[in-house]
């Protein structure tokens, strides 16, 4: 977090330049294919950050860092999303009792994330592999409203779901409107 | 873990995710969409009934359904007395006041709608409210 916000400072960013000769990285995916983006860009990525400062990777080495989970067109479309993203502020701490709100995605991050379900649920995996709060959130948001406001009968279609529920979760789900409770 | 996730027939099934990620999403539901999708998936019903917040707000969701359901049925009957006012007798007056002591109002909504009679009150009740129903 806190080599985000420095890097942002003009005054750093003369230091930055100055150091880091080569502000590149090379992500590799699963399928081996390899991606050099900007090092503050795969920084937002906390498991590539940790990475980064735990094995005190030289940033003027060229170094290699292996994705096993996630293969090319799931980490193009992540590194597309922390493009974009790059100089957003950190998002802010949970708080676990607070209901999220799911209608403040924005419009780029929407038509970003129109893609078929498949995709969407690698995106939210990767994003959960990579510790990339940001896109894990509206990952998740987006699968929250595709629950939201629709029938359980529409709920299984959308998500392919079998009714196998056993008779005694049939009967928990049927009794678990006993009246008596609210007497 | 991986028997507790949805089942997906095709091969999207290597793709489910695993609880904590259904739990961080079902968080996001509010209480009512909750109680829908549990009850449209028995595994988040299980993952849900699990989780001590996913709990909570199922709970508050049954006591605000129970609570909607009653208003539906106080409305319907409000309506009923005013448009046919003959046809309501002492009879059904007093059966619809005792009613929702003896059953769940929204037992009592479901149940009428199963009978899909068209004369019935209840029958006309708010559609988003059957829906929650499965």
């Amino acid at each position: 977090m806190s080599t985000l916000n420095t890097v942002k400072s003009p005054a750093m960013n003369v230091n930055f330049f100055a150091f880091a000769i080569m502000p590149n990285i090379k992500l590799q995916s699963s399928d081996g294919e390899t991606f050099e983006i900007d090092v503050e860009i795969a920084k937002c990525s906390v498991t590539i950050k940790t990475m980064l400062e735990d094995l005190g990777m030289d940033e003027e080495e060229e170094e290699v860092v292996p994705l096993p989970n996630v293969n090319s067109a799931i980490l193009r479309k992540v590194i597309q999303w922390a493009t974009y993203h790059k100089d957003d502020p950190p998002p802010p701490e949970d708080d676990d009792n607070k209901e999220k709100r799911t209608d403040d995605i924005s419009s780029w991050d929407a038509d970003f994330l129109k893609v078929d379900q498949g995709t969407l649920f690698e995106l939210i995996l990767a994003a959960n592999y990579l510790d990339i709060k940001g896109l894990l959130d509206v990952t998740c948001k987006t699968v929250a409203n595709m629950i939201k406001g629709k029938a359980p009968e529409e709920i299984r279609k959308t998500f392919n779901i079998k009714n196998d529920f056993t008779p005694s979760e049939e009967e928990q789900v049927r009794k678990e409107n006993e009246w008596c409770e609210e007497k | 873990m991986y028997s507790l996730l949805p089942h997906f027939d095709t091969p999207s099934e290597l793709l489910t995710l695993p609880v904590e990620l259904w739990l961080n999403i079902l968080r996001m539901l509010d209480p009512i969409s909750l109680l829908t999708a549990v009850r449209a998936c028995p595994a988040w019903m299980r993952i849900s009934e699990d989780d001590s917040i996913l709990k909570k707000t199922l709970k508050t969701a049954r006591k605000l359904e129970v609570k909607l359901a009653l208003e539906i049925i106080h409305g319907s009957l409000q309506k009923r007395v005013k448009t046919h006012p003959n046809r309501i007798d002492d009879l059904t007056k007093y059966q619809f006041r005792l009613l929702p002591i003896y059953m769940n109002p929204v037992e009592i909504l479901t149940r009428r709608r199963r009978t899909k009679s068209r004369k019935d009150p209840a029958c006309n009740v708010d559609k988003k409210f059957i829906h929650c129903r499965i």
